[in-house]
């Protein structure tokens, strides 16, 4: 029964060692000073542009530093979510320590499971932490606690399958190092590659608009379309899809910036896709992590087995919510 | 059955003895409504109504309302009604629509006490012509059968009935004034008659024995010609105007033109002299328009088809109008949509407290759990601390949220002379939510919502609800994020700001001077390709300035004045990855409203310049709102001068008014095409300059196409000899005229090619004049 202890000591110590060192508070200085450095620098560009080209009101401003600051976090986020559990395996092989942490009673789901929680809730807290810099988009208004709500899933789901892509990399290569590489390289391979290959395939086709499929996985693309829903009041001046420009490049195939009424909620179908990659990505952690008979079945794989069953259920349940990110149904809001 | 005719006869009866216009006593209200000119209306003017009302009963303030079936808007006039009162109003409908009828009410505390259809009669694309006669005069008018478009419609009304508002004329197209001692009309009608004609309208005055008691009371503006002595006129232009044989000279006067008129083109005694009057004109007639021998002549009704035209007519929703209100009002409606900038909050301080924070949040927190070995507490310490700056950040945000509204008001200001000034003030309104607006403005002013118009970056909507008259305060609902605009126009006192070009050292000189309490920012005066920078001008200053003998080198002709006046402006947000700046975007929609017309034409030099405050205020009351105001003063510089002068290069230029020749565009710009063979080129001295003898004469040719080397004459009119002279002349190039004289006769040239000229294509010419004014 130990072996499916998960224990609070364990995430306590794990907290506390996560907490040591000046790595956690320089993760903090950087990621809240890097979110108020681009609330700053929008607002400097905004109001610099103010008087020139169509008038924006004040939503519109509130809208540009929402989204914004929606994607300078979640790009963060992107590249932070693995970095916090990149060497969370690896180190202790690189330390020599994993052999004798086999010798403790802390089981390996245990050690994984701790890892990641100790991750999570460290992205949390950096989120936690950036939230103060929200508080600038009420000075100007403009967007919904709905909006803010789409946002914070988003930001959510990236971070847990961050997290966890990150734990598998560390167990997949046991070196930091490695890691950090196998990591990154997919990572840039998935956002850059899905939207090149989503512009390729508009190419040959004359231009059309590209499935949203190819950007299904893309994080950024998900967070783009969760903001295209912020949409500005209806006024009667053509500036008022301007904020939305910023998106341009992340929506392809998923919302015509001229006639936002066929956006699709991409963002949807990729949580959807996000749960069902993390939940295998720990399964395979938790078999990598294992020094011998890795592949051994044991309850927890029937466990995740039936875990992984339980969403595919639930997915085919709510498939006409989610699948409409993938342009398959009518969407709603 | 007998119950039926017994009701039949009580509705019959009631017909008779209350018609229409009429409202029976009612609570102790008796009210007669008249629309002026018979009902008659151009679609988008104004229509007067003149409304009695007799309280019979206590005393009672009642507004009286006039609404055009399914408008938006009503125009009201409140009117306190003493017990036993009776008083006579002018209600000023805003004739937005093409309606047969329109509803009046009179109404107390919110309750309707009399309400009556008014029966009205659109005139679209319709000559709508006011006759003021003292005697019945009868015009041979073509019949409406007879003509393919744009019939007449007459309408006589008494002197006094002569509305005392430039806008309540605004109806008309033309008006005949004919033996009519204008002496006796009050000031406000005559500044009326000025505002209208400036606007637009056509006014012809008789001549013949009673001119000059027609003459006496008009302002200068409106006397295009000085009577003289009895004289018989001859037929001749109005022969060639009507294409047909002449009724034989008419019994009149002579008439001695002003130095801006201009005489018919055959006869002397001049027939008629005609002047322009800011986009109007008048004509002075010198034959008593209703002589017998004239309403008998067969050619009248084309004559009178021919001279009864409009000096610029531009085209609206609901056709042609005379005068260019409704284009104007196009322009400066779109840029109401280039809104001024928000107010923006106070962002310093939250960014201030954000970098704290950054520190705070990250070493800050790690160094001094560190001191006491209790770094875990982080994540505990940083929550609390997120929380609470939080807290700080949303609240300082909601206090420091700016008014989300915006006031955008651009007015046009133009002088029209005798101390005059017409003035229109659009207002354009923002607001995040449904709300009411109350301003302050002239009770004097019209206020009228307008038609919804799409500008650069958007549309703008009209206001709607209930828009006061003679009321100082105006109240108007705006719909949330729609601009909706409200248009007021008023003709005012204006006095002191006056422009006039002189001749000096054989140059001629632009003097401007402002005696005004008001100053004048960034005047410039503009004709042509050239734009003087004047500078500011303070109350009691005075500028003079010379102007340049050479236009700017790298200005093409026909440029239009609005990009020359604001070019670095406009240039410096016209580069790469640059957007205009909007309040640029403004100024030039506000001087292109000013001088352009649809069409090309040239009223003569003009002067710009910028006011601080227009002098017709449309006051939002909302502070705290973001504002623009933007005012132009547009003024025409009088010609005053005597003596030799040198006429600058592109003051004698193609004249496209008349519609006899077309422009074509090429590389160096705005050219003359050559349509015809022969194809006459008729070049212009603007208005003023027509006593001009010319002494030296240079005209220079150039073309798009090819000229060709052989085969072309080249023509100039003798206005002395009536006849076209051959010239020595092998174009492309400089002709030198000889003599030149006789070819220039009240600032008009006209130059003739015939033969292959076609080739050329599209024709530019440039002149060089040296004369004598006298």
């Amino acid at each position: 029964m130990r072996r499916w202890d998960l224990s609070i000591p364990v995430l306590f110590k794990e907290f506390r060692v996560f907490m040591r060192g000046s790595r956690a508070a320089l993760m903090l200085a950087l990621y809240v000073g890097l979110a108020t450095i681009a609330a700053r620098l929008l607002t400097g560009a905004v109001v610099e542009q103010l008087d020139r080209g169509a008038p924006l009101l004040s939503a519109q401003i509130g809208q540009v530093l929402f989204m914004g600051l929606s994607l300078t976090l979640q790009t963060l986020t992107v590249f932070l979510s693995p970095a916090v559990t990149l060497n969370a395996i690896s180190r202790e092989y690189e330390r020599g320590t994993f052999e004798m942490l086999l010798l403790t009673p802390v089981p390996p789901l245990q050690f994984v499971i701790g890892k990641l929680a100790t991750g999570l809730a460290f992205l949390l807290l950096l989120q936690l932490a950036a939230a103060p810099v929200f508080g600038l988009v009420a000075l100007f208004g403009g967007v919904t606690a709905l909006d803010l709500a789409r946002v914070a899933a988003v930001l959510f789901a990236t971070m847990v399958t961050g997290c966890i892509f990150g734990l598998f990399c560390s167990a997949l290569t046991r070196s930091t190092y490695g890691a950090a590489l196998l990591c990154y390289a997919l990572l840039i391979t998935l956002i850059g590659g899905s939207l090149f290959a989503a512009s390729v395939w508009s190419l040959i086709n004359a231009m059309r608009a590209p499935p949203p499929a190819f950007v299904a996985l893309n994080p950024l693309s998900a967070m783009g379309s969760a903001l295209v829903t912020a949409q500005p009041p209806v006024v009667s001046l053509a500036g008022g899809l301007r904020p939305l420009a910023l998106l341009i490049p992340l929506t392809r195939g998923v919302a015509n910036l001229g006639d936002l009424s066929d956006a699709v909620p991409l963002y949807r179908a990729t949580a959807v896709l996000y749960a069902g990659v993390s939940l295998l990505l720990l399964w395979a952690t938790l078999h990598l992590a294992l020094p011998r008979r890795r592949w051994r079945l044991t309850t927890v794989d029937a466990a995740l087995a039936l875990l992984l069953l339980g969403g595919l259920v639930l997915a085919y349940g709510f498939r006409g919510w989610w699948m409409a990110g993938l342009g398959f149904a009518p969407g709603g809001a | 059955m007998k119950r039926i005719i017994t009701g039949l006869f009580i509705v019959l009866l009631a017909q008779v003895f209350w018609p229409p216009g009429m409202a029976r006593a009612q609570s102790g209200l008796e009210v007669v409504a008249v629309p002026a000119f018979d009902g008659n209306y151009q679609p988008g003017a104004w229509l007067p109504i003149h409304v009695y009302l007799k309280n019979t009963g206590a005393a009672r303030a009642v507004s009286v309302a006039v609404q055009l079936p399914n408008a938006s808007f009503r125009n009201v006039h409140p009117v306190d009604l003493p017990a036993g009162a009776e008083k006579r109003i002018v209600l000023y409908g805003a004739m937005e629509q093409e309606v047969r009828s329109v509803r009046l009410t009179v109404e107390a505390d919110g309750a309707v006490l009399v309400a009556n259809e008014l029966p009205v009669r659109p005139r679209i694309n319709e000559r709508l012509l006011g006759i003021v006669a003292s005697a019945d005069l009868r015009l041979s008018l073509p019949r409406r059968q007879d003509m393919a478009g744009e019939p007449f419609t007459v309408v006589r009304l008494p002197a006094t009935d002569l509305p005392d508002r430039m806008a309540g004329l605004s109806s008309l197209g033309f008006l005949l004034l004919a033996d009519v001692p204008t002496a006796e009309l009050s000031p406000a009608q005559r500044q009326a008659l000025l505002g209208w004609v400036s606007a637009g309208g056509h006014l012809i005055i008789g001549g013949g024995p009673t001119a000059a008691r027609t003459l006496a009371g008009l302002p200068p503006q409106l006397q295009p010609a000085t009577p003289g002595g009895a004289a018989r006129v001859p037929d001749a232009p109005l022969a060639s105007l009507a294409g047909a044989s002449g009724p034989g000279a008419l019994p009149g006067i002579r008439l001695t033109p002003a130095p801006t008129a201009r005489a018919a083109p055959e006869g002397d005694p001049p027939a008629w002299v005609q002047q322009t009057v800011g986009v109007g004109m008048v004509t002075q007639l010198a034959f008593d328009p209703g002589t017998p021998v004239l309403v008998a002549w067969e050619g009248a009704p084309r004559f009178w088809d021919q001279l009864l035209r409009s000096f610029i007519q531009t085209s609206t929703p609901f056709g042609p109008e005379p005068g260019v209100d409704g284009y104007q009002e196009n322009i400066l409606a779109g840029a109401l949509t280039a809104t001024p900038t928000i107010s923006l909050p106070p962002t310093q301080v939250i960014f201030a407290l954000l970098a704290v924070y950054a520190i705070l949040a990250g070493p800050g927190l790690a160094l001094a759990l560190k001191r006491f070995d209790a770094q875990a507490m982080m994540w505990l310490a940083v929550p609390a601390l997120a929380l609470l700056t939080g807290v700080v950040v949303f609240g300082m945000a909601l206090a420091l949220r700016a008014d989300q509204r915006v006031i955008h008001q651009i007015s046009l200001v133009e002088v029209i002379g005798e101390g005059q000034a017409r003035a229109r003030t659009l207002t354009g309104v923002l607001a995040p939510q449904e709300q009411t607006f109350i301003a302050d403005r002239d009770p004097g002013a019209l206020v009228r919502p307008l038609r919804a118009a799409a500008g650069q970056y958007g549309e703008v909507d009209g206001v709607k609800g209930d828009l006061a008259q003679e009321s100082p305060t105006l109240s108007f609902p705006v719909a949330p994020w729609r601009i909706q605009r409200v248009l007021a126009e008023q003709q005012l006192a204006f006095p002191g700001v006056s422009a006039r070009i002189s001749i000096q050292n054989e140059r001629l000189v632009i003097e401007m001077e402002n005696r005004s309490d008001r100053t004048l920012h960034e005047v410039v005066a503009a004709y042509g390709e050239y734009v003087l920078r004047l500078g500011r001008l303070d109350p009691g200053a005075r500028v003079i300035q010379v102007w340049p003998d050479t236009p700017p080198a790298d200005v093409r002709r026909g440029e239009t004045l609005s990009y020359l006046v604001l070019r670095e402006e406009l240039e410096a947000g016209r580069g790469p990855g640059q957007a205009p700046d909007r309040a640029t975007l403004v100024r030039e929609a506000l001087v292109s409203a000013a001088l352009s017309r649809g069409i090309i034409s040239d009223e003569g030099p003009v002067v710009l310049a910028w006011l601080e405050r227009s002098p017709l205020q449309v006051a939002v009351r909302a502070p705290g709102a973001a504002r623009r105001e933007m005012t132009l003063l547009v003024l025409r510089p009088v010609f005053t001068g005597s003596g030799a002068v040198s006429v600058p290069p592109g003051w004698l230029r193609p004249a496209f008014i008349t519609g006899e020749q077309a422009p074509c565009a090429g590389i160096e710009g705005r050219g003359v095409a050559v349509v015809g063979d022969p194809f006459t080129l008729a070049l212009r001295l603007p208005p003023g300059m027509g006593p001009l003898r010319a002494e030296a004469l240079t005209l220079t040719f150039e073309s798009t196409g090819r000229w060709p080397n052989a085969g072309v004459a080249t023509l100039l009119y003798d206005w002395e000899r009536r006849r076209w002279v051959e010239q020595d002349f092998d174009g492309p190039g400089t002709l030198r005229v000889a003599d030149p004289a006789p070819y220039l006769r009240e600032g008009q040239l006209l130059a003739r090619f015939e033969g292959r000229i076609g080739e050329a294509r599209c024709v530019y010419v440039d002149a060089t004049l040296r004369g004598v004014m006298p």
